[in-house]
């Protein structure tokens, strides 16, 4: 091989490397940029806003909207302790609740009930209808001269006119019960698709070998999909204080619903930026830690299998 | 799996099975009672919704349907203006995400490059680590931008990771690296096999996901509410529509609009529901 040669061979190759590396920042610039823009830039900012008041002569740093938070947080009528208490009780409504009814929901749709096919598909309905329109029905169904009350007013033979949504006694009762009720669906597709997964013959075998279905549910179902079921655990942490839930459709936070999720979104929407990004600010310092402890857990109770 | 016959299972599960199937009828019936109920009153005159609550319509108004067309403005902007607003929404936002990170999960799962393994387990972190309250810093950003429009508002779908990242990683993952290499071989460059060779073998689940996001951003009323007030889609739309009814209603009319917003997303996953239930599978979250 003469000189010339060489340098062509190694021109080629560099040009074919150099085209490989075009082609990997080409692919990844816009989900970098997003990454730079959306979360990195936005997070920053949001982290610095927390500390920052807007005063008449412009923007000052100061920790007062810490002191604020502080002060306020323990006023439990007030709308903030309000809000981290109806937080925590929608994630115990959706994780506590929800998750292991699903699994049931799941592992009884697997051991194929009758019409199974059918349920999967009804159950399915919650997650792919709006929230908009679910909600909608569902205040029409429950309103003090609406169906719900009939029926009961029907049952205990007296007059019934419970205001499920407006009465501060009943309205965050009717919310929770709102995520349950709805909340199986979305869980239901992971849940089986994983079940779906297990193979045939770790079945069989436990089958050879007597077990009935409580144990095999919980011996080898759970078990063999514990890595998806840890997914929706550790996902439904992380939303702990950021998921809203659907206050804004239902009450707009009044009567006693508020949430934290919402109370951030409520503030931007009046406007007001800086105290939010405290309160998130502090929520965040609480909600890592948490999630990647609940993390930590769901990789010790199991271990994750590969099959 | 194959079905199992009723009559081989063992007694027990046969009284277990029937007691879950009682449970699931009860279920699937709370869940379908508020759309019959809707259905049903969507058919009244208004007088008739308040007075007879139970009863069958008295006439059948299917022509409630076409005034919930006239009928149904939000902020000036007509049902069909809102539901072009939503149909665009999520067609060019599902396109956009769903290219955006089918792009960045095949490069993370098939390019060996310096910082592979950092953008897979930033994509894990991301997605893990509960950022509370950037709502306000993310507002002001996209109000300070001026992209709160049905065009500029696409940027928030360009994001390449999250949840269908991890699910695309795996895809590409499984699909053999083979026919790539012939490719190359053949003089094919890196965007021919992306294109010709990696797409179409990821397709299923590319679709699946694609579904799930038509469903999630038709469904969403958070993004609109906050950036696209004037140019409502269906889902804010029966929101705003909801808040004003407490001045003048018409509540059959209501229905009628609140059932037909449902109707695209409904047929769409009953056509997909088959591709939608096989492929999405998560697994664990490691890295």
């Amino acid at each position: 091989m003469n000189g010339t040669e060489k340098t062509i061979k190694k021109n080629g190759f560099t040009k074919l490397k150099f085209r490989k590396k075009i082609f990997i920042v080409g692919m990844l610039s816009i989900a970098i940029a997003n990454f730079l823009v959306f979360w990195l830039y936005v997070n920053f900012n949001s982290i610095l806003m927390g500390f920052q008041v807007p005063k008449k002569s412009g923007i000052e740093w100061s920790m007062e909207n810490f002191t604020r938070f502080f002060r306020e947080v323990k006023i439990s009528d007030f709308q903030l302790g309000l809000a981290v208490k109806n937080s925590i009780l929608l994630f115990f409504a959706g994780t506590i609740v929800a998750l292991p009814l699903s699994i049931l929901f799941s592992y009884y749709l697997y051991k194929q009930v009758p019409l199974s096919g059918a349920f999967r598909v009804v159950f399915f309905l919650p997650s792919i209808i709006s929230a908009a329109v679910l909600v909608t029905l569902f205040k029409y169904i429950v309103l003090p001269s609406g169906p719900l009350n009939e029926i009961l007013s029907f049952l205990s033979g007296k007059e019934i006119a419970i205001e499920w949504v407006t009465d501060e006694k009943y309205s965050m009762l009717t919310i929770l019960f709102y995520t349950v009720w709805t909340g199986f669906g979305g869980n239901i597709v992971l849940l089986t698709g994983a079940i779906y997964r297990i193979p045939e013959d770790v079945i069989e075998y436990g089958k050879l070998e007597g077990i009935n279905m409580t144990q095999e549910l919980f011996r080898i179902v759970v078990p063999l999909i514990w890595p998806t079921l840890s997914t929706l655990i550790i996902c439904n942490t992380a939303g702990l204080f950021t998921a809203s839930g659907p206050v804004l459709l239902f009450t707009e936070g009044q009567f006693k619903t508020m949430t934290l999720g919402y109370f951030i979104f409520d503030k931007v929407q009046a406007g007001q930026y800086y105290y939010p990004a405290a309160i998130g600010l502090v929520f965040t310092f609480i909600g890592v830690p948490l999630t990647l402890f609940i993390k930590w857990l769901c990789g010790k109770i199991f271990e994750d299998v590969e099959y | 799996m194959e079905k199992i016959r009723w009559k081989m299972r063992r007694k027990s599960e046969r009284i277990v099975l029937t007691l879950v199937f009682i449970v699931f009828a009860i279920y699937a019936v709370t869940l379908m009672i508020p759309f019959v109920w809707a259905f049903i009153s969507s058919l009244k005159t208004d007088d008739e919704y308040y007075e007879r609550v139970f009863a069958w319509p008295r006439d059948w108004l299917f022509g409630n349907y076409i005034r919930a067309f006239k009928e149904f403005t939000v902020n000036g902007v007509s049902f069909l203006g809102m539901f072009a607003n939503s149909l665009w929404l999520t067609v060019a936002g599902t396109f956009i995400s769903i290219m955006v990170t089918s792009m960045t999960a095949y490069t993370v799962a098939k390019y060996d490059f310096r910082g592979n393994k950092f953008i897979y387990r930033l994509a894990i972190f991301i997605m893990v680590i509960p950022i509370v309250g950037n709502l306000p810093a993310q507002y002001k950003l996209i109000m300070d931008l001026g992209i709160n429009n049905p065009i500029g508002i696409l940027l928030l779908y360009t994001g390449g990771f999250g949840m269908n990242f991890i699910i695309l990683h795996g895809t590409y993952r499984s699909i053999s690296w083979t026919y790539a290499e012939a490719a190359f071989i053949d003089g094919g460059s890196d965007w021919t096999v992306y294109w010709r060779i990696m797409l179409p073998q990821a397709m299923p689940s590319l679709i699946a996901l694609s579904v799930l996001s038509c469903i999630g951003i038709w469904n969403d009323y958070m993004t609109p509410f906050l950036y696209l007030k004037n140019s409502p889609t269906l889902a804010l739309g029966i929101y705003q529509f909801d808040v004003m009814q407490q001045y003048r209603s018409n509540v059959p009319i209501y229905y009628c609009g609140v059932l037909l917003s449902m109707l695209p997303i409904l047929i769409l996953f009953v056509c997909m529901q088959k591709t939608i239930m096989t492929n999405t599978v998560a697994g664990g979250l490691k890295g």
